[in-house]
This record gives structure tokens, sequence and C-alpha cells, in this order.
């Protein structure tokens, strides 16, 4: 009959399109949220940022959905667009919130009610201290080394996973590597943390 | 990574700890409104900025009620939004539209060097956005070098990668009888281009070559491959004693002797060395310690009959010399500096090392805290300390053409980083530099002859290779093949 083919075309498409947006859902779920929003603070070094960035890596990864061929590859893939929407943020904005300033580390419980890991050592003043200390130097360094060190320490990715993730080569990584550790090794008393020498 | 490192430890703590906040509510609820606002993924910018700049107010609103606000924005927005996205091409799946990557992006024009100094002159150089270009004549498509040998000014020979349609790129080589002027395809070992560091479990394949001269071959690292045919065919061979999973994580030839430094995953480095013209391999009895931290290295330098191999994870761990046919052990430059060290070699007499003191510890001579040159004529078994300074911070390669005459390459800056190669004739005591194109870190140097060399920039994601025909003076890119 006249009109059912644009009747019929129109509800293949509500019918994809709730079909994508379902798909996206499904991957864009809690843990990858808390992750992701947890990277961008890390790099970004405030909260409000780092939902931002976060917000515009989602909307990013949804315009460019149907362009994942793999969903199996999603967390890299989405994990490269929202390092580039940090750095965006941070080239726009020109300004890096110093970690240190950033609301103290709650002791939190998990999602499943568990109560947070303490960290014991024989002697837990120092080990504060030492913390701090890497906490500040970890403000000043630049965004490439406190990338990779994140990346590296935090998400435990491999050189090659992140250079895939930076967009550089594994030799840039490894030696952004190198120096983000020195840079951070040498901003902390050297006489103080002598444990950390071999 | 070792998790009984104490440094390392506390970094993890302290980044779990910044990080400890999970995505709050709001940004769960701006995030499950997208597919609802563009059901089609179409673009209309003027939204997403609307969002990202009034994010804050939003965070205070029930998601119903952001989202009822949102769509009556979305009718009143006509800009669009630049272009955003990125390109994860390197993982794989998707390919999104590209945009350059923060570093590594081409000068737009030639630096300016200073007067009397070092002249490069690279050809632009192609950005992360750029499209293939058509391969040279008779080269690979798509190929990036990864490691060089040369046996004389004119035959080299290059180690890259290509796309294979498998997984990991496969291994292809190229050959040069100009010089580098010009590069033809040749022979490849059946096998994939490793890239990431060779440790264990960081998979098969190779990432180095070598040649003694015109017929004598190997491609290693982690695997070992030899050709005695001038790289006609290759073979994969095994050095004998040192078990299944050994991997060679460094490979020189000099005089006659091709010596390989050779890892089976635990326990210390040890050393192999054949006659270049057969695969008779032969364990030294020196053992090499590996060190503590996560990233071990073995730089093997020879010249002439001499050879050194010093260890390095994050301080000079230890080391072997070669003299006499015979691998022994021996304590490296820098020992107790607290911190890496680099090394080449002129003569079987002259060598020079670049020290970066006093990083992971205070030395035990408080004059090794810095960076310093230090310099050896009696062929490693002793070290003055130079007066001449270092010129940028960050060294990534150091070579020695000649007696007192030094080319380092590296990265100054670190809010920036700018890749840099420099050249001293004259022990370091002035220095002629020239900044490489944005992002780019100096991969290796080395010298065929006093005159000529060669140096592997990456930027980005591509390698480049720059010559130099006059001891470091000028360089000039080699466009291997098409990118």
């Amino acid at each position: 009959m006249e009109g059912r083919p644009a009747v019929e075309a129109s509800d293949r498409h509500e019918a994809a399109d709730d079909a994508r947006a379902r798909a996206f859902a499904g991957l864009m779920d809690r843990r990858t949220l808390d992750s992701a929003y947890r990277y961008a603070t890390l790099i970004l070094g405030d909260p409000d940022e780092a939902e931002d960035a976060t917000h515009d890596a989602a909307l990013s990864a949804w315009r460019h959905f149907a362009e994942l061929r793999d969903q199996e590859r999603f967390d890299a893939w989405f994990g490269r667009i929202l390092a580039n929407a940090c750095r965006d943020r941070l080239r726009a904005n020109r300004r890096v919130r110093a970690l240190t300033e950033m609301p103290a580390a709650r002791e939190h419980e998990d999602d499943l009610g568990n109560p947070p890991d303490r960290h014991v050592g024989p002697d837990p003043t120092d080990r504060i201290a030492g913390r701090d200390a890497i906490a500040a130097g970890l403000r000043r360094l630049s965004v490439e080394h406190r990338e990779v060190l994140v990346l590296r320490f935090w998400a435990d990715l491999t050189v090659i996973e992140i250079a895939a993730r930076t967009g550089v080569g594994p030799g840039t990584v490894k030696s952004r590597l190198h120096y983000a550790l020195r840079n951070l090794r040498a901003s902390i008393d050297a006489d103080e943390y002598g444990r950390y020498a071999r | 990574m070792t998790e009984h490192d104490p440094f390392e430890r506390d970094l993890r703590h302290v980044l779990d700890e910044l990080a400890a906040v999970p995505a709050p509510d709001a940004l769960r609820a701006r995030v499950a409104a997208i597919p609802h606002l563009e059901p089609s993924g179409a673009r209309a910018g003027g939204i997403s900025r609307f969002l990202t700049a009034r994010g804050r107010a939003f965070r205070a609103l029930s998601t119903l009620a952001a989202a009822a606000v949102i769509l009556v924005a979305a009718a009143l927005v006509v800009t669009t939004l630049p272009g955003g996205g990125a390109t994860p091409g390197g993982d794989g799946g998707a390919t999104l539209p590209t945009r350059p990557a923060a570093t590594g992006s081409p000068a737009s024009s030639a630096p300016a060097a200073t007067a009397g100094t070092v002249v490069i002159v690279p050809t632009p150089l192609p950005s992360a956005a750029a499209s293939s270009s058509p391969a040279l004549p008779g080269t690979p498509s798509g190929f990036e070098a990864a490691s060089v040998t040369f046996v004389s000014s004119e035959d080299g020979w290059a180690l890259g990668s290509v796309s294979c349609g498998s997984s990991a790129p496969c291994a292809a080589i190229v050959k040069t009888t100009d010089g580098g002027r010009t590069w033809t395809q040749a022979t490849a070992p059946q096998t994939a281009l490793h890239r990431a560091p060779v440790q264990p479990g960081s998979g098969a394949g190779v990432s180095g070559i070598r040649f003694a001269n015109a017929s004598d071959g190997w491609a290693f690292g982690p695997d070992l491959w030899s050709t005695h045919d001038g790289g006609a065919t290759w073979t994969q061979v095994t050095i004998p004693g040192m078990g299944a999973g050994t991997m060679v994580v460094a490979l020189e030839t000099s005089d006659g002797m091709v010596h390989a430094v050779a890892w089976n995953g635990s326990g210390s480095y040890r050393i192999a060395s054949s006659p270049v013209g057969t695969d008779a391999w032969q364990l030294s009895s020196v053992q090499i310690p590996v060190g503590a931290g996560p990233v071990p290295q073995i730089q093997l330098v020879l010249s002439g009959s001499a050879g050194w191999a010093v260890e390095v994870d994050r301080v000079v761990v230890g080391g072997a010399r070669l003299s006499g046919g015979t691998w022994r052990s021996w304590t490296p430059p820098c020992s107790n500096a607290m911190g890496p060290a680099l090394l080449d070699a002129a003569t079987p007499s002259d060598l020079v090392a670049e020290c970066d003191g006093g990083i992971w510890g205070t030395p035990s001579d408080p004059l090794q805290n810095g960076q310093h040159l230090y310099v050896s004529t009696d062929g490693g078994l002793a070290f003055s300390r130079s007066t001449a300074s270092v010129p940028f911070s960050n060294v990534d390669a150091i070579a020695e053409p000649t007696a007192g005459s030094i080319v380092l390459g590296g990265t100054r800056g670190q809010a920036t980083s700018v890749g840099v190669i420099a050249t001293s004739t004259d022990a370091g005591r002035t220095w002629a530099s020239y900044d490489l194109p944005a992002g780019s870190v100096v991969q290796y140097i080395g010298f065929t002859t006093p005159a000529q060399g060669v140096v592997i920039v990456e930027t980005g994601t591509a390698t480049h290779l720059y010559m130099t025909y006059d001891g470091g003076t000028s360089w000039t890119e080699t466009a291997v093949a098409g990118s």
C-alpha cells in the first residue's frame, strides 16, 4: 500500500538505533565509566575536569560507535579516545590542578561493601611522607610523563598497549617511562628515600 | 614491574589513592542521556558544547530533569562541534577520523641551524593523519625501519615491519648499495617484527639486524636467525646450552666474530660467540647479573677484537669485557653512580661513556651526581670524568666515530620534549646541535666509518633514518619506503 515502504524504513531505522543504543549502554557500563573517570582524575587532577573529559570521550565514542568493528577491543578503543579527550582539555584550559589539592584520598568501601585496604608497613610515618612526596612529584610531571606512568603503574598496560593508547611508538613510550620515573625519583629526597635505591 | 620494588609499590599505592573516587552519579546520567540526544549518532556540536560547559550545573539535577533541559536546548542549537575523536587504529579496531597526535606533528618548515653548526634538512615528516604515500620502487609499502646495519660505506640493510594480514607486523628487510641513498626490498626471515621490549613473555620475532660482511648476517631479538648467502635465505638457530625460551637481547659483530647476549628469563645474562661464517656458537663462562629493576637492558659494544657489555637496570648492574678472545667479568664506568650509563668505543682503546648519576640514590662519589662524560684510553680498564658538559638532559644514544668525536641523541625539555642530535669533535668541549621534529625520540646512533653514520628516529608511530656522511656535521633523512 502507498506509504508502507516509508513506514517500514522508519521502523528499521528506529530498531537499528535501539540496538545500537543498547550495545553502547552495555559497553559503557559502570566499570567502564569508573575506570575512565579515575584515569581522567589522575591525568587532569580535578574532579570537574575529569567528569567533563569523560563525558566528552563518551560522546565521541557514541558518534563513532558504528566504526568499532570488534567490540572485544572496546576498552582499548575507548581508552584512546579518553586519552585524547584529556589532552584536549589540558590544551584548552592550560591548567592542571595540583593532584595534592584534590580531596584527600578517602577511605571508602568498594562496590561490594568491603572495607578499604589498609597498607600497614613497618614504618607507617615514613611511608605516608614518602607517598606525599610521590604525589607532589606527579604534579610536577609533564602530561606525557604522567600519562605513561598512569598507564603503566595504574592501568598495568604493556609498552605496546601504551603505545597504541597514546599514539606514539614503543620506543617513545620506553623513553618517556624512563624519564618519567627519573624525574619523579629526582623530585624525592634521595637521602630520605635511599631505600628506593638498589 | 617488580612487586618487590618499594618505589614502584608506593607509586602504585599513590595512584590508587588519587584515583579512589568512582564516577559520580551525575556523570552516569549525562552519559546515559547521550544516545537519546543523538539517536543516529549525528553530530550536533552545539548540544555537546552546551553540555560540557554547563556540566557542573547538571550535576545537581536528577537524570530526568537533566534530560528534559537537554532536549530543549537541542531544539535551539544549530552550530556544529569541531572534529574530535581518536584514532585507535593501533588497537586493530576502529577507524575513526584521524587527527594529529598530541606529539609528532611535522615541522612546517626546516628549523634554522645556528651558524657553523649542524645542518639537518629533514624532509617533511608524515603526520599521524596522513594517508599512505606511494612506496618507493622496490621497497615494501608501509615499511617502518627498526634496525639498520652497514658493512661498508655503500652496503647496508634495514630491518623493519610491514602489514601482512596477521595481528603482528611481519619482518621485512630492505637493502642499499649506495650508502643509504636508495633502498630495495630483500628477503627477510619468515617471522614477526618484535617491537616490545625483549622480555620473558613478550612474544616471538626479531627486532635487530646485523651483517658482518656481504654474506654473513643475523636477525635477532628475541629469536635468532642467520644468513650466510647475503640474505637470500635465512635459518633460525639456537644457542647450545641455553635451553628453550632463550632470548637474544643484543648482538654485534667485529673482527670476524659475532657475539650475542642471551637470557633465558631467569638467572644471569650469558654471552655466546661464533665465527661469522658458521653458526658454531659457544657460551662463555662469564655471567652478567640482570638487576632488580623493571626493564633490564644490555648494551653490547665492539671495536676490532675488543668488546664490552654493560647491563643497566635503572643503575649500572654489571658488565663483561672481551680481551684476547675471552669474555670476562668487568666493572663498567659509573657502577656506583646510582644511575644509567651509555657506552661506545672508537677503537679498542678509546671509549666514552655518558652517565646520569644520583637518580636512584646517593653516589659513593658526590662528583658523580648529574650528567657527565667519562673517557678511557686503555680499553675500559680505567675511566676519567671529563670536564665537558652534556648539552641536553635526556640522552638516549651515544656514538664515538673517532677518538674525541662524540655524537649524542636524545631529548631536551620536560614539559615538551624535543628530539635533538648533538655532535662534538673536541671531546665535548663544544657542541653543535639540531632539533628534530616535535615529538621525535632518537632510538639508535651508529657509525660505519668515521664519516658515515645513521640515526633511527621515532616520531609518533613512524620511524625515520637520518644519514651523515661528514662525521655528524650534517644529517639528511633517507626515505627508506613510503609510510
